[in-house]
């Protein structure tokens, strides 16, 4: 009888065991999560479902030795981070990252680092200047759980996981692109094409979400926007910051100008050069900007496009930037940049 | 740590388990025991490491009287002061840490004063360990224990399955099982039925009532208004969120306990099997029930005190069972409740008149699930909301909470895909399927007498094992993506 009863205690703990190994071995392989840093065949394409947990992992877990640090929101995300040639660069940007997000972000980054960063680049979006916006995700929360005990290996066994692990490996064996965004495994993002008239219909659904619930009634400009900035420039006294302006479709832009945004973003890129000094505006009506091949919806400009900005913000020679493109704006230039912005939105 | 985490299952329940039988086997008892004690105190400090003297201390304090009261002469007048001494050390120390706050409001609320709360961190099974020691000091005042090895006692309180949610057991029931010879060596019967026990508890809490916990905080904390289906669906998904988690949990505290040969008393019977509110106290929570009656209920004077008196006792120790599940008047009513419902219930069965087995069922169980809505709601806002919905007050519209939401379990999933069910509202296909398994099915500790010995209760431990480990851990993913 004793005998029948170990049997069935190691029968019962094996065939769990066994499983639990198969699927903690597969997402191990595959790594959704990006905890590891190996690659493979089958990993090289993955879904970014949640980035302030992934790339707040990589931080933890992969070898982290950067002098500069990328910040920013989705459109930033797709900014290839070795194209700032000469310069060792973590693109740190998340989806809807908030300027509040900024500090934890950072700080958490330098601890990681060991040292504070040489440069921090900045891509501002204007939507996030809303004083009501209330996406704001708590840095915290992510830096915890990717700190919590044994947070790597724990998290390997879990079916939710097995699931994303599949799509991963999909998405890696298709030859075209599977998800929206994608990262390789060294933290670079690719999007999904769209074609012509997928693209115009995406703007217009971007702009109409964005008359909704972005710059409609709801727009309060935060004033609190320069202390926030002060504070991150007090809080990295030996740091270069570099800022720049996310470029959105024209359509997009000219939506501000209609719905009487323009005051704010006067604003915005005031309040900026005055606490940095300067800003790479590329958000207004120019070449790249009017061409909606440059793309795949109201906002999401295509990774080449993310080259020229890198390029242009390192005053790295690239004959592909549109003369057009970017425009340094400091206190000597602003009033001027801005009567240039406002005719380009007044004036047919 | 909790019993449901990665750290609990894979290494510390391992590496506990095989250090106290490696001790016991090279005979080294004693150390086996410092080990369980110390393994237990770890348990207890992962939660939060500050309250580990707090636990020390009071059961270094309740050693030190029940020494005295087992050593002090029976007819010794000092005895019920040292008891009463103890007892208010106890609830005193309970008081403090769990129902400052509330008097403090209370006080400030009706005397229009501004005494700044404390705002103090319930320390980690305070309410059990407290319970279960002043149990111990009456037991000893009664000569019905007596313990003065430290390390004995030690692990009578900290004994970490039972330590954070119970069951309470007590003393005299623990302790022989911690010295009989034949529980220190590994026995693959009680592993067997420990390891069904702990998994039939670990999918209970993983698999449904976490699934339940949904609704009922969609319901409860996320919406304004309730439809009439909706409150029934928030309400029932509660009622059954609170048995399978805390079932589960107790099922989980047993069959840890029987991989170390311990025996810990049976806590839930299917208690929405019964047939009577008296029925359901004997089903659920039966440990507590069992404190309250032997501690508090007999030493009112119990039913020995004529008609009148009883009634106020048993109102008396639902009222206490309520505060003692928690520091707010929405807990005091549903004790209330819970009395008032008793003393109706011990007057009928005076009247002699039998009742028909499944009304008898559903008047109990309707009862069971109304009352749960004060425990639940975090304001008395939200209970008459809840109640509201349940009556009809707001509509009829068809239920918006429990719809598919696109996060389905596989097997429900299926079901859906190819058109099986009769609803596409989730809730409602859960709330009928562990409707029935709760009031049909056999409970875990029925399986205690079962034959396992086959390929079915193999496949049955190994497949509920595995499907709750892989559920142990989700992913939370990124709503705003496209911003």
């Amino acid at each position: 009888m004793r005998t029948n009863y170990k049997r069935w205690v190691i029968v019962t703990l094996l065939i769990p065991l066994v499983i639990i190994t198969c699927v903690g071995g597969f997402n191990y392989y595959i790594d959704p999560l990006w905890t590891f840093s190996h690659v493979n065949k089958l990993n090289t394409s993955q879904d970014s479902f949640n980035e302030r947990q992934q790339k707040t992992n990589i931080v933890t877990y992969r070898e982290f030795d950067y002098d500069t640090l990328l910040l920013g929101s989705s459109r930033t995300t797709y900014i290839n981070q070795h194209d700032f040639m000469g310069l060792d660069t973590f693109n740190y940007a998340l989806s809807s990252m908030s300027i509040q997000e900024y500090n934890d972000y950072i700080e958490y980054a330098k601890k990681e680092n060991k040292k504070e960063f040489e440069y921090i680049f900045i891509g501002l979006d204007f939507y996030a200047t809303n004083k009501n916006r209330e996406m704001i995700e708590d840095p915290q929360i992510y830096i915890n759980k990717a700190n919590e005990f044994m947070y790597r290996f724990k998290n390997l066994i879990s079916v939710d996981l097995l699931k994303q692990s599949i799509e991963n490996a999909k998405s890696s064996s298709a030859e075209d692109q599977y998800f929206t965004r994608s990262y390789n495994r060294e933290n670079v993002a690719t999007a999904k094409v769209a074609e012509g008239e997928e693209v115009k219909k995406e703007i217009e659904k971007t702009v109409e979400s964005y008359r909704e619930s972005v710059y409609g009634p709801g727009y309060e400009y935060n004033d609190d926007i320069k202390k926030i900035f002060t504070e991150l420039k007090e809080n990295n006294p030996n740091t270069t910051f570099i800022v720049y302006t996310t470029p959105v479709t024209s359509q997009l832009f000219n939506l501000l100008y209609e719905e009487n945004r323009l005051q704010d973003y006067n604003q915005w890129i005031s309040d900026t050069v005055e606490v940095f000094g300067s800003v790479y505006n590329f958000m207004y009506t120019n070449s790249i900007t009017s061409d909606s091949s440059n793309y795949y919806d109201g906002h999401h400009f295509y990774p080449d496009v993310g080259t020229l900005i890198a390029h242009k913000i390192i005053n790295h020679e690239n004959k592909d930037i549109p003369e057009d493109f970017g425009v340094l704006v400091t206190d000597d230039n602003l009033s001027e940049h801005l009567n240039f912005v406002e005719r380009t939105l007044t004036e047919p | 740590m909790l019993f449901n985490s990665f750290e609990f299952i894979f290494i510390f329940l391992p590496f506990v388990f095989f250090v106290y039988m490696f001790l016991n086997k090279r005979k080294l008892t004693i150390l086996a025991k410092v080990w369980l004690v110390l393994s237990s105190l770890f348990f207890y400090s992962w939660w939060n490491v500050l309250y580990l003297p707090l636990i020390l201390s009071s059961m270094i304090i309740n050693y030190l009287i029940g020494k005295k009261l087992g050593k002090t002469d029976s007819l010794n007048s000092s005895r019920k002061p040292i008891l009463i001494i103890g007892i208010v050390l106890n609830v005193g120390l309970l008081g403090y840490y769990k129902y400052s706050d509330f008097f403090i409001e209370n006080v400030n609320y009706f005397f229009s004063t501004n005494i700044p709360l404390l705002n103090l961190v319930l320390p980690l099974a305070i309410s059990f360990f407290t319970f279960q020691q002043i149990s111990y000091l009456v037991d000893a005042y009664r000569n019905e224990t007596k313990e003065y090895d430290f390390l004995n006692y030690a692990l009578f309180v900290s004994f970490f399955p039972q330590l954070i949610a119970g069951p309470i057991v007590h003393h005299k029931e623990m302790m022989p099982q911690f010295e009989s010879k034949r529980n220190k060596f590994i026995n693959y019967r009680n592993i067997a039925l420990g390891i069904l026990i702990f998994s039939i508890g670990l999918f209970k809490k993983v698999a449904i009532a976490d699934t339940f916990a949904l609704w009922a905080t969609e319901g409860f904390d996320n919406t304004e208004v309730l439809t009439f289906f909706e409150g029934w669906i928030v309400s029932l998904s509660y009622t059954f969120q609170i048995y399978f988690d805390f079932s589960g949990y107790t099922d989980m505290a047993i069959g840890i306990a029987l991989l170390f040969n311990i025996l810990l008393p049976i806590n839930f019977n299917s208690p929405y099997k019964a047939l009577s509110i008296q029925d359901f106290w004997k089903r659920w929570h039966i440990t507590l029930s069992r404190f309250l009656t032997h501690y508090i209920y007999i030493p009112l004077g119990g039913s020995r005190k004529g008609k009148r008196r009883t009634y106020i006792n048993i109102f008396l120790i639902f009222l206490i069972s309520g505060f003692w599940h928690g520091a707010g008047w929405t807990f005091v009513f549903w004790g209330s409740l819970h009395g008032i419902a008793m003393v109706v219930n011990r007057y009928w069965q005076t009247l002699n008149i039998k009742m028909n087995v499944v009304l008898a069922w559903f008047i109990t169980f309707n009862f069971v699930n109304l009352a749960w809505v004060p425990f639940r709601a975090e304001t008395w806002g939200d209970a008459v909301k809840v109640w509201s919905g349940m009556f009809g007050l707001n509509g009829f519209n068809l239920p918006i909470i429990g719809v598919v939401d696109g996060n389905l379990n596989f097997v429900v999933d299926y079901l859906l895909q190819y058109d099986l069910l009769f609803t596409n509202n989730i809730a409602v296909v859960y709330i009928f399927i562990f409707g029935l398994v709760s009031v049909l099915v056999k409970n875990s500790m029925e399986f205690s007498n079962t034959n396992i010995l086959n390929w079915k209760y193999v496949s049955f431990t190994a497949l509920i094992l595995t499907y709750a480990i892989l559920n142990l851990s989700k992913l939370s993913e990124f709503l705003y993506f496209n911003f």
